[in-house]
């Protein structure tokens, strides 16, 4: 009880001074504020993107905007402070509209003056403002947008204090720790959910349990392909890339893998067809089909780390062309069918899934996971019906047999194995959040470099104000392919080279500095996997915004899936609201500092495994952590400033 | 068991064809219903549509007609203000209409400029003498004026489409005006309705039979557009009943395209639809929609629409324009744009054909132009190449008498001719025109706002020119 005491005044100590460490610069920021004066700019509008791609005032100034157009028509949306200028080319004025009233009818304006004081409760935290495009101007009008900062930036000073806060933080609490000479704090026991709720359980050996829950996202499936395919080609209006690549990747990147794990599997519809195809002889029967192992050199990360970062590579087309993405899924489709057809098991989720590639990765982190729960009764079973099957249930299409199962990367949660197996030895666990640590093997390391990467590159390409990286991908209505190939060439080397390298010169420097002649690879991977959780918090920085500035077009395409005039649901007219804009920033910089703490955790504690004590584990993470908070505070001064 | 097992695989199997085929069935028997379509004709439209961009005129002959030398018979003469009344900017006028609005005998002209945003009349009095007037209050962004009396109290009163404001905008800020005469030419705004998807055009005519002047509205919008009439139930007072919700109506026309008595609506619904429809009328104000043509190409560009009996047969045809270009950079024309006629064959059964390409073709009227008993077309481009000081900005193409064509070129000045009307305002019996610019982009060497072009056929009193 005493311990307990002294640990909760240790967590209330610490946050007070990650609060001081946040207050601290952010009030001390505040007398760097100039006075109020005017400030002129001219805000010139192209496909895609505003020039200046930043416009940089203070607290007070009169803002004076005036505009032009480059090419066609375009509009400088700026929602906190409802303005909606529409413009066009070769004219000086612009029809001023409010964005929060929009039907309230314009006034024709040659200058647009406001004051740079935000309003709402939290106005002194707001210091980034984007401002957007709200006239379809072409394939890639979505992310045509630049950025208002308002300084004194007192986000990024509390940032930026906190991002030094949090080692600070951590190194007192293994100082206290050390002195103190209590255990190490580990994470309270998981919960075994089957236990707690045995209906849950009684769900789970249904028969039809899965097929239950795949059948309405494989109609949602059929639906995305029809209107990608059929519907129209404006994106912001076609419910299938609204629903993919706004709702299905917010849900996915925040919600089911953080909560979940690889939750998403137990319900993704692309493997549906070719396992029914597979099962079509029933349970208890040789799979239909040639039942052919998967090639060995091919059973490891790197397929899926591939078929991700070429997917990764085409993004701009995959999201601005609403065909491209149909085409696309119906061709995993049929691609999972047809490898069921000649391989073992599910060989595309296991081995060629870009899905796969994220869930399995960041599903380490999650907070369900299915694990045995005895490991002498598992010891005891022979038949491993959990791997072979029985009349009851499948064998695990994922090839894998319970009392193997350590981390969440592989098991898709199909269920299959709750109902093989007939000691009831299957738990489904809710567990503390980035419970597991660090990658298995090299392919697993690379993977987490390159979807680090990745989401930075996102990051930068589609949430920056750089109109000329933008260019680059532009292979719509640009055609820019020689921009495109050098935006690959860039990606790839850094994805699959560049970073890499860094990365093993961060391991190789921390195994001198803990005085550790051995093991590079598992240094290696242990700073590899210290960018697990960063990178799942950068993807949800990424993702923030696809959801919170594009919730109406949802709404919108609801109502008229097909962009063919309907108006099914009265909502088709809807106008374009954001969801608290402001906050973006705010909740981005939160999930970078979230990501960094997790990370640093990860580095300090993957070293005390290497290491074996913390004072070398504290100088082998060193570099580590160095880069991590780096990156972090590059990050931070990207999304608030 | 065995058996058992088979029969629910079935059943399941069935399932599963039955929602992979109803799912699109239904999509298509909706999409169907709302729009006039055969089940078969909605897919095969929905099918085109999913193919790649082609206007369907690649494959077909050539249409760049024969030139034939260029007749100096039409005088340009700029009337009315110069270019917006104080402004100083560029001229934006959406519409020009030829009308006797002060019912004198002398053919006046009523301006809608969305510079000024502003609806005018430029009086001709005493003839040959304009003067322009603004009429009532401004209105955001008028794209279309016609000419009715409206409360029957036997003056001309202005139907005017309001579309907010003219750049691409998707909110709802679009507004139908009446603006009321007096009879003493003084004209009352009156907003009939407004905080609708931006209209686009609006005319006048008695849809439900009962004697009065109801009103066909199409509403441009952006994403969202309508298709609407509003029936008039007098002191002003109009019930909105909607038609169609799809995006880009540019034109509603109102006219008894099916010979039975009542008067039905055509409508251009342009953006990525590219589709005329006729919607029939019962005579009652009951509208059945009829796709009557629609592009594979999502970029074909529709400008306009002009009913007219243009083969002379008794039915009314539709002169289609397609050269719309304000969606490229810089906005430059398209091989496909041109003119086409869509000759009607009764029962809703019209025949494309192609008459001319013609880059950034936006307006068409027909017109006896040089005297010979048939119709020939004037055509009018906005969004020619117009750093080509040798491109057209206004053509003719001339009716041989078997609907046969020949183009002759008539100017290369002023350029954005958006705006384009006919009648006869010398009162020398034949048809003169009047254009409106829209320069709403460079270049910007070959202004001019409003333009009257006085028709001088060579030999006209002594018979046919010499060609």
């Amino acid at each position: 009880m005493g311990l307990e005491r002294n640990r909760g005044r240790e967590v209330v100590l610490d946050l007070l001074l990650l609060l001081l460490f946040a207050a601290v610069p952010a009030v001390a920021v505040g007398f760097t504020a100039a006075p109020p004066r005017d400030r002129y700019f001219h805000v010139e509008s192209f496909r895609y993107g505003k020039e200046p791609g930043v416009i940089r005032v203070n607290r007070g100034d009169r803002v004076h905007l005036t505009f032009s157009s480059r090419d066609t028509a375009h509009s400088f949306f700026l929602q906190e402070f409802d303005l909606d200028a529409k413009i066009l080319p070769g004219g000086d004025e612009v029809d001023l509209l409010s964005a929060l009233h929009p039907n309230a009818g314009s006034r024709r304006v040659r200058e647009v003056v406001f004051t740079a004081d935000p309003p709402g409760l939290l106005s002194p935290l707001y210091s980034r403002f984007d401002y957007r495009c709200h006239v379809w101007c072409g394939p890639m009008h979505a992310f045509e947008q630049g950025a208002l900062v308002i300084g004194p930036n007192r986000l990024l000073a509390a940032a930026l204090g906190l991002l030094l806060g949090i080692p600070t933080v951590g190194l007192l609490r293994l100082r206290r720790r050390r002195s103190s000479g209590l255990p190490p704090s580990s994470p309270p026991g998981a919960t075994d959910l089957f236990a707690r709720w045995p209906r849950l359980l009684r769900f789970a050996r249904r028969p039809g349990a899965q097929l239950l829950l795949v059948v309405p996202a494989a109609v949602l499936l059929y639906v995305v392909i029809l209107t990608t395919l059929f519907g129209t080609q404006m994106s912001g209006r076609n419910l299938g890339v609204m629903l993919l690549w706004v709702v299905w990747l917010f849900l996915l990147v925040v919600v089911f893998t953080p909560l979940g794990g690889r939750v998403w599997c137990l319900v993704c519809p692309l493997p549906l067809l070719g396992e029914s195809l597979q099962r079509a002889r029933g349970r208890g029967r040789p799979a239909l089909g040639l039942g052919l192992p998967w090639p060995r050199f091919l059973d490891h990360a790197w397929p899926r780390t591939l078929a991700f970062l070429v997917l990764g590579t085409f993004t701009a087309a995959l999201v601005a062309v609403p065909r491209v993405t149909g085409w696309v899924l119906a061709g995993l489709v049929l691609l999972s069918a047809a490898l069921a057809l000649v391989f073992e098991r599910r060989a595309f989720c296991r081995f060629l899934c870009p899905i796969h590639a994220f869930v399995g990765l960041y599903g380490t982190t999650g907070k369900l996971a299915l694990r045995r729960r005895s490991a002498e009764v598992c010891a005891r079973c022979r038949a491993k019906p959990c791997l072979a099957g029985n009349s009851r249930g499948y064998g695990c299409p994922y090839g894998l047999c319970v009392e193997e199962i350590r981390e969440n990367n592989d098991c898709g949660l199909c269920l299959e194995c709750v109902k093989t197996c007939p000691s009831d030895n299957v738990g489904l666990y809710w567990r503390p959040f980035a419970a597991e640590r660090g990658v298995r093997d090299a392919g697993e390391a690379w993977l987490s470099i390159v979807m680090f990467v990745l989401a930075v590159a996102y990051c930068v390409l589609y949430l920056g104000p750089w109109a000329g990286v933008r260019d680059l991908v532009n292979i719509l209505d640009k055609g820019n392919w020689a921009g495109f190939a050098a935006w690959s060439a860039v990606l790839w080397t850094a994805a699959l080279a560049a970073v890499p390298a860094l990365v093993y010169g961060i391991s190789r420097a921390g195994r001198r500095l803990a005085g550790l002649e051995a093991a590079p690879g598992s240094a290696f991977r242990a700073c590899a996997g210290a960018l697990v959780p960063l990178g799942l918090f950068v993807w949800i920085a990424f993702v923030i915004p696809m959801l919170l500035v594009n919730f109406t077009f949802v709404v919108q395409s609801l109502s008229d899936p097909f962009g063919w005039g309907w108006n099914l649901l009265g909502a088709a007219n809807t106008p374009w609201r954001q969801i608290w804009p402001a906050g973006i920033p705010l909740l981005q910089a939160a999930a970078v500092l979230a990501g960094a703490a997790l990370a640093l955790r990860h580095a300090h504690r993957a070293w005390r495994e290497l290491a074996g004590d913390d004072r070398a584990a504290v100088r082998g993470a060193a570099p580590l952590s160095l880069a991590l908070l780096a990156v972090s505070a590059w990050l931070l001064v990207f999304f608030t400033n | 068991m065995k058996k058992s097992r088979a029969r629910t695989r079935l059943t399941a199997a069935i399932l599963v064809i039955l929602v992979l085929v109803a799912i699109p069935a239904g999509v298509v028997a909706y999409h169907a219903h709302r729009t006039g379509l055969s089940f078969g004709e909605a897919v095969r439209m929905l099918v085109t549509r999913a193919g790649p961009r082609r206007t369907g005129l690649e494959d077909a002959p050539d249409f760049s007609l024969p030139r034939r030398p260029k007749i100096d018979f039409l005088s340009p003469r700029p009337i009315g203000d110069p270019a917006g009344r104080g402004t100083g900017h560029w001229p934006l006028v959406t519409h020009v209409l030829a009308v006797d609005l002060d019912r004198d005998g002398l053919l006046d002209v009523v301006v809608c400029d969305a510079q000024t945003n502003r609806v005018s009349w430029i009086r001709q009095a005493p003839r040959g003498t304009f003067e322009e007037h603004p009429l009532g209050e401004p209105v955001a962004a008028p794209a279309h004026a016609a000419a009715a009396d409206v409360d029957g109290d036997g003056d001309l009163d202005l139907l005017v489409a309001s579309l907010g404001i003219l750049p691409p905008n998707n909110d709802r800020i679009g507004s139908v005006v009446i603006l009321e005469n007096d009879g003493a030419m003084k004209f009352t705004n009156r907003k009939i309705i407004e905080k609708i998807a931006r209209v686009s055009d609006v005319e006048a005519g008695d849809l439900d039979g009962d004697g009065d002047l109801d009103l066909g509205v199409a509403q441009f919008g952006y994403d969202d557009g309508e298709t609407r009439w509003m029936e008039n139930q007098g002191d002003f007072e109009f019930e909105s009943h909607m038609l169609q919700t799809r995006s880009g109506p540019i034109h509603c026309a109102v006219v008894d395209m099916d010979g039975d008595g009542d008067l039905d609506l055509v409508t251009l619904v342009s953006q990525e639809w590219e589709e005329i429809y006729v919607f029939e009328n019962d005579g009652r104000g009951r509208f059945t929609p009829h796709l009557v043509y629609g592009s594979s190409n999502e970029d074909f560009g529709s400008s306009g629409i002009t009913i007219s009996d243009f083969d002379r047969d008794g039915d009314p045809d539709i002169l289609y324009v397609n050269g719309d270009a304000f969606d490229y950079i810089p906005p430059r024309p398209r091989p496909w744009h041109g003119v086409q006629w869509l000759r009607n064959e009764g029962g809703f059964r019209f025949t494309f054909l192609r008459i001319a390409d013609y880059r950034g073709a936006t307006s068409c009227r027909p017109a006896d132009v040089d005297g010979d008993g048939d119709l020939d077309l004037l055509v009018t481009s906005c969004f020619n190449l117009w750093t080509d000081p040798e491109a057209k900005s206004m053509i003719w193409l001339e009716n041989d008498g078997t609907m046969r064509f020949a183009r002759r070129d008539l100017a290369s000045a002023p350029t954005h001719l958006l705006a384009l009307d006919s009648g006869d305002f010398d009162g020398d019996g034949d048809l003169d025109f009047v254009t409106g610019g829209m320069h709403v982009f460079p270049p910007y060497d070959r202004v001019a706002r409003i333009t009257l072009w006085l028709s001088r056929w060579p030999g006209k009193n002594g018979g046919k020119e010499k060609r």
